[in-house]
């Protein structure tokens, strides 16, 4: 010991450092510190008051307006809430007669768009910034030009739109240039359904389905509990039909698909299949259908194509029908599948979805309609937009040299990144095609265009819009033009030579249509304050059903079918970025996928067989080839894929100006065969060398096998209890005086959307990490929502239960918390009414609360995430990232929460600046005026859209948390460890079939 | 050598003592002055705005100008307009309201230095507090006697949880909440605050989460 010691001080390298020279050392640095302590006095704050405040203004209290998202398929009605002008977040419109209370996660975090400071902020000619009023006035010069040759050469590229102002305006248009050209950018193909139901029905309408009516679901590849169009009304309305006290009413689900979706983890019965093979899947049921029931006569020769195509399919594919099942375990599974549709005829549903071709979609329409479902469980809705051309016709424009001028309208269509036809753009240019584009970002599309102008946020503009159930909803501003930016309908109207117009005026008008009798003032004030109208319904009951297009679509198949080999590609809609409309949105980057956890990127998704025939392990890179592409990513293995399909993700792997998003993902949109289908076939695959740490929050999913099952069978749970209760004692105070807060998760309920987790950011002020600090296990979400594969094993192992839990975590406030154990300062502690508060300016940063917390609820802040201002002094580290640092993305942080600084912990509090503001309001007003509705709702719960959340005072034996933790199906999660938790689970009940007893396909 | 040494010693010692007391005493000049606590602190305001003149001569309710106090947390400042209401009679010449004018005339806010600033981790309401009976001079003093607002109270946790321990005797009769002469004698007004207490359930918590969150 000494001789090394010694050995060190006289080694060349040693720091020779001793206590006199320390302090030396230190001499200066602490005279500046004491310098620094002397002007350490309390900074000068200012406050800005109004010149004149408007009536009813009350600082520091929010405000609420109503309006609604436009999302393609329809509008989401939403509640904004502004705080001090602000629009602060958004909730669901609780008044809206759609009764979803909740929203997608999509929804939910397009607030952060309107904040980003990526934006595009100017106006644009040729890359340079030209004055608005310059680039307005040349909208009219054009439309000036082309209205005298009506509009030939004129090409609108529009993205798809619920909003009937702007179907009013393209009319107009249509008018003033009877020769443009119209497309469409849908670049995911959702627009399937409503080409299959113009082949089946002559008219295109898209399906509209009621969950809820019914008792037996089938899904061929059709994620509509996570991907489809109006997927959050899905959820709500399948929580619903799964509710197992309605008297044993429960719906029960079977999906078909190639990669486990969200849908396929609530299902009660999964054949994993890829999904080339739906098509025969639904060949299938069609006909077993067809043997059971009397199909109408008109049916008869689509039966004979059917029976010609599934034979063919099965002979080609005999060997290659890839799935983890065999042949024969497919035929029970179709024909008790069908037995059940059967049984529950007019109350079943069959649906499909926007990775399966026109003519899957054709069956499934004409199955529906053999089981009397069409006007029940589904109904055919009419289309508003009138523009379906598909935007690859643009090639034959461009060859025909048609088209001169090229206007890209919409905002967050971005044709040159969705539909990366080099060699169509590049003809474009050369043919000195004029472009002029409204665009939310200066993306890939942003290159080919000659003038840009900056698109405004839907909190930005005024408009109107459909909600997928036919009412339609306003769209109000709550904020100007953060940058300047520009709406849809005044781009469009200013095109059809209007001139000085407002949008505010040019929805006004349109809405006056709808008004009939009485006054449109006032009728629009209760449009606008009541956030929908209802008008006509757009459902379509006399269906005719056409069944000749099918039937040749079906033959010509069935004649050029050919033996499929090799791997399929599967490219689905991303969680994280939809199309790549959402590409800068950082809440969706981060936000972990529900079934793979992967945040910040994409992976090809494989299947185990297929990872370890090429010995692929997580994060290895593989070169992907599909036609005389090669797309090179890393893998991600996820056991439910089947054996012969890669899942990826679309909408990564793009330009972007944000310095967290890394262009390295994978962008599969090159890979599409072509713009109408989404699965690409013969796809090889090859192992490169390198791997790379992909960033995933949760990667063991296997449940503590010591805990009680959080599932049990529907049949079983009305038999008995299902876990007794041990006696514990609970050394908590139930004080009556105080309100006792609890919760409760209904695990049957909750399908794992994640919706809630982007409420929690956006109401608690959480931070954006960044991939590389997710991959060291710091992300900062306060809740998650983790995924558990549970296997029971039983006497022999094909009657192996597997079942999916969707298990919400968050800080679980136990009456006997062990964070408060441990913490030396007392920074953590109980408060009366039963939480466990965190008290920020206590804390120290010793982390040992978070080692003993069972639960992992405790998240740390590592750096300063929100001082945005140590960037612009001398102080320059410890910062992470400047995205959370911008000053326009501070306008959305929540006043009533503390922004906290690096070196302390947080956790969920329950959302407890609501609770208080709730308690000071109940003390406030007198007993007279308290409104029995009002109560305390937390963030997740008021996002939830399948209402799995309850959060109420358990010391109130009428309140619903109260009742909820009384029923039998409410477990503590880690009861073992004896933690007392307040937030407790309702465990989920499965409705499996008894005659499909293999559940190892779940 | 030895006498050398023990020189540059005991030289070292005074030095470091004297360093060592120096510190101290300056700590304790610094972070016990009631400065510290911002007791003292009226900044300079754009405008030379006397509460003295408009609480304390004129008498004007606080409400009239603090419109939000007993709705929202904040008491907000009140809007230029709301000044106007008499300065366009009055006094609508002199120089020292040229900032009110002018911020009318442009359609500018007037921007006044905060006086009472908690930290950021504090959340206080004034809204519960102007209801439960807690009197405005409890915290910001006799402003009807300031000619420049001030702050007067150390708005440190100790000075807060002095009441939120014993409301009894900070409590008034809601009536007089916005009174600033109002007065009793010591014992007096403990009994009447517990009767308050008792009347209008009053809870003065002393959780940590009551204001930080």
């Amino acid at each position: 010991m000494l001789e090394s010691q010694s050995n060190n001080r006289n080694s060349k390298h040693s720091p020779t450092l001793n206590r006199r020279e320390f302090l030396k050392t230190m001499t200066a640095p602490m005279l500046l510190a004491g310098a620094a302590t002397l002007g350490c006095r309390k900074p000068e704050e200012v406050r800005y008051p109004f010149v004149e405040k408007p009536a009813n203004f009350v600082h520091g209290e929010p405000e609420y307006y109503a309006t609604s998202m436009p999302r393609p398929e329809g509008a989401v009605p939403l509640l904004v809430k502004v705080y001090e002008g602000m629009p602060n977040k958004l909730n669901p419109n609780p008044n809206h007669p759609q009764g979803v209370n909740g929203l997608d996660h999509y929804t939910q975090a397009s607030i952060l768009d309107l904040y980003d400071p990526t934006r595009a902020k100017d106006y644009k000619k040729d890359d340079a910034p030209v004055a608005a009023e310059n680039a307005i006035a040349y909208l009219t010069q054009i439309a000036a030009e082309k209205k005298i040759i009506g509009g030939k050469g004129l090409c609108f590229l529009l993205d798809s739109s619920p909003s009937p102002t702007r179907n009013r305006i393209i009319s107009d248009l249509k008018a003033v240039f009877p020769n443009a050209t119209w497309l469409i950018n849908d670049p995911l193909n959702f627009q399937t359904a409503a080409k299959a139901s113009k082949m089946m029905f002559g008219r295109a309408l898209t399906p509209y389905y009621h969950i809820d009516k019914s008792k037996t679901i089938l899904s061929l590849d059709g994620d509509i509990l996570g991907g489809e169009p109006d997927f959050y009304r899905h959820i709500n309305a399948f929580s619903k039909a799964r509710s197992p006290d309605n008297g044993g009413a429960m719906c029960r689900l079977y999906v078909c698909e190639s990669a486990l979706s969200l849908t396929g983890v609530n299902a009660d019965h999964r054949l994993t299949i890829t999904s080339r093979d739906i098509s025969y899947i639904a060949a299938r049921v069609l006909l077993a259908l067809n043997d059971c029931l009397k199909a109408p006569e008109a049916m008869t020769p689509l039966m004979k194509a059917l029976t010609r195509y599934a034979e063919t399919h099965f002979v080609l594919n005999a060997h290659s029908i890839t799935s983890d099942a065999d042949a024969d375990y497919i035929d029970h599974w179709i024909n008790v599948c069908t037995d059940d549709l059967i049984s529950n005829i007019s109350r079943s549903l069959v649906v499909t979805g926007y990775k399966q071709p026109v003519m899957v979609h054709g069956i499934v329409a004409a199955i529906n309609l053999l089981l009397d479902n069409t006007n029940v469980t589904v109904d055919y809705n009419d289309i508003l937009e009138s523009v379906r051309s598909p935007l690859h016709q643009l090639n034959n424009l461009v060859n025909s040299g048609d088209v001169d001028t090229l206007i890209v309208s919409g905002g967050h269509s971005n044709p040159v990144f969705s539909h990366p036809d080099d060699d169509l753009w590049k003809r474009l240019r050369q043919a000195n095609v004029n472009v002029l584009r409204l665009g939310y970002y200066e993306d890939e599309t942003f290159d080919i265009t000659n003038w840009h102008y900056p698109a405004a946020h839907y909190l930005e503009s005024w408009g109107d819009a459909f909600s997928s159930d036919g009412n339609i909803t306003p769209l109000q501003p709550m904020v100007q033009p953060l940058f300047n930016g520009m709406s849809e309908s005044v781009f469009l109207s200013r095109l059809a030579g209007t001139r000085n117009v407002s949008d505010y005026d040019i929805v006004k008008n349109s809405f006056s249509e709808y008004v009939h009798g009485g006054s449109i003032e006032s009728a629009w004030r209760g449009f606008l304050k009541k956030g929908w109208l209802n008008i006509s319904h757009r459902r379509s009951t006399d269906l005719n059903l056409y069944t000749d297009d099918l039937i040749q679509l079906i033959n010509r198949e069935s004649a050029t079918h050919t033996t499929a080999t090799g791997c399929e590609l599967v490219i689905k809609r991303s969680f994280h970025t939809d199309d790549g409309r959402s590409r800068n949105n950082l809440w969706l980057s981060e936000l972990s996928e529900p079934i793979t956890k992967l945040t910040w990127r994409n992976a090809y998704i494989l299947g185990v067989g297929q990872a370890d025939a090429l010995g692929l392990k997580n994060g290895d890179i593989v070169e992907v080839e599909a036609g005389d592409l090669k797309v090179q990513g890393p893998v991600l293995i996820e056991p439910n894929t089947s054996p012969s399909t890669i899942c990826v993700a679309c909408g990564h792997g793009c330009v972007s100006n944000n310095t967290m998003i890394k262009n390295d993902a994978i962008n599969p949109y090159p890979l599409k065969p072509n713009y109408e289908e989404n699965v690409c076939n013969n796809v090889t695959m090859r192992k490169l060398s390198g791997r790379i740490n992909l960033p995933l929050t949760q990667e063991y999913f296997d449940y503590n096998d010591n805990e009680p099952d959080p599932f049990v069978d529907l049949s079983k749970l009305r038999i008995s209890a299902i876990h007794k209760d041990d006696e514990r004692i609970c050394h908590n105070n139930t004080n009556a005086e105080s309100p006792q807060w609890g919760m409760v998760v209904d695990l049957n309920r909750c399908v794992g959307c994640s919706s809630c987790m982007i409420a929690c950011r956006n109401e608690n002020n959480i931070p954006i990490v960044g991939a590389d600090e997710v991959r060291k296990g710091r992300v900062m979400d306060w809740m998650r929502v983790h995924r558990y594969v549970i296997t029971r094993r039983q006497k022999s192992k094909a009657n192996d239960t597997v079942v999916n839990i969707m298990l919400p975590v968050m800080c679980q406030h136990c009456e006997n918390a062990p964070c408060e154990y441990v913490c030396p300062v007392n920074a953590t502690v109980h408060d009366k009414e039963g939480l466990n508060v965190m008290v920020y300016n206590k804390c120290i940063g010793a982390r040992y609360c978070a080692n003993n917390c069972p639960y992992e609820a405790r998240r740390f802040n590592f750096y300063n995430y929100h001082e945005y201002y140590y960037n612009k002094s001398l102080y320059k580290k410890p910062v992470m990232n400047e995205w959370n640092m911008q000053e326009s993305k501070r306008a959305l942080n929540n006043a009533d929460v503390t922004l906290r600084k690096r070196g302390i912990m947080e956790k969920c509090t329950y959302c407890i600046q609501r609770i208080s503001d709730y308690s000071i309001k109940d003390r406030i007003s007198d007993s007279s005026s308290k409104s029995q509705n009002n109560k305390v709702t937390t963030a997740c719960q008021d996002a939830c859209p399948a209402n799995a959340i309850s959060f109420g005072n358990i010391s109130d034996n009428n309140d619903e948390v109260a009742i909820l933790k009384q029923d039998k199906r409410n477990i503590n999660i880690l009861d073992c460890v004896n933690t007392q938790p307040r937030t407790s689970y309702l465990i989920k009940v499965l409705n499996h079939n008894d005659k499909i007893s293999n559940l190892s396909n779940v | 050598m030895p006498s050398e040494k023990s020189g540059n010693f005991y030289l070292n010692l005074i030095i470091s003592v004297g360093l060592i007391v120096a510190c101290g005493v300056w700590f304790v000049w610094y972070y016990v002055a009631p400065e510290y606590y911002g007791v003292g602190y009226a900044p300079v305001q754009p405008i030379p705005f006397a509460h003295a003149i408009h609480v304390g001569a004129l008498k004007l309710d606080c409400r009239y100008c603090h419109t939000d106090v007993d709705k929202s947390w904040y008491a907000n400042l009140p809007d230029s307009k709301t000044c106007m209401n008499c300065h366009q009679e009055l006094l609508p010449e002199t120089p020292r309201l040229k900032v009110l004018f002018d911020s009318v005339k442009k359609n500018e806010p007037i921007p006044w230095i905060k006086v009472h600033d908690l930290p950021d981790y504090v959340y206080f309401n004034h809204e519960i507090h102007v209801h439960s009976g807690v009197g405005c001079v409890e915290c910001h003093g006799r402003v009807d006697k300031m000619v420049r607002t001030q702050q007067v109270k150390s708005l440190s946790m100790a000075f807060c949880l002095a009441c939120h321990r014993n409301p009894a005797s900070y409590l008034r009769p809601p009536a007089k909440v916005y009174d600033m002469t109002w007065s009793m004698d010591d014992e007096a007004r403990l009994e009447l605050g517990r009767k308050l207490q008792e009347e209008l359930n009053i809870v003065a918590s002393d959780d940590c989460s009551d204001c930080h969150r």
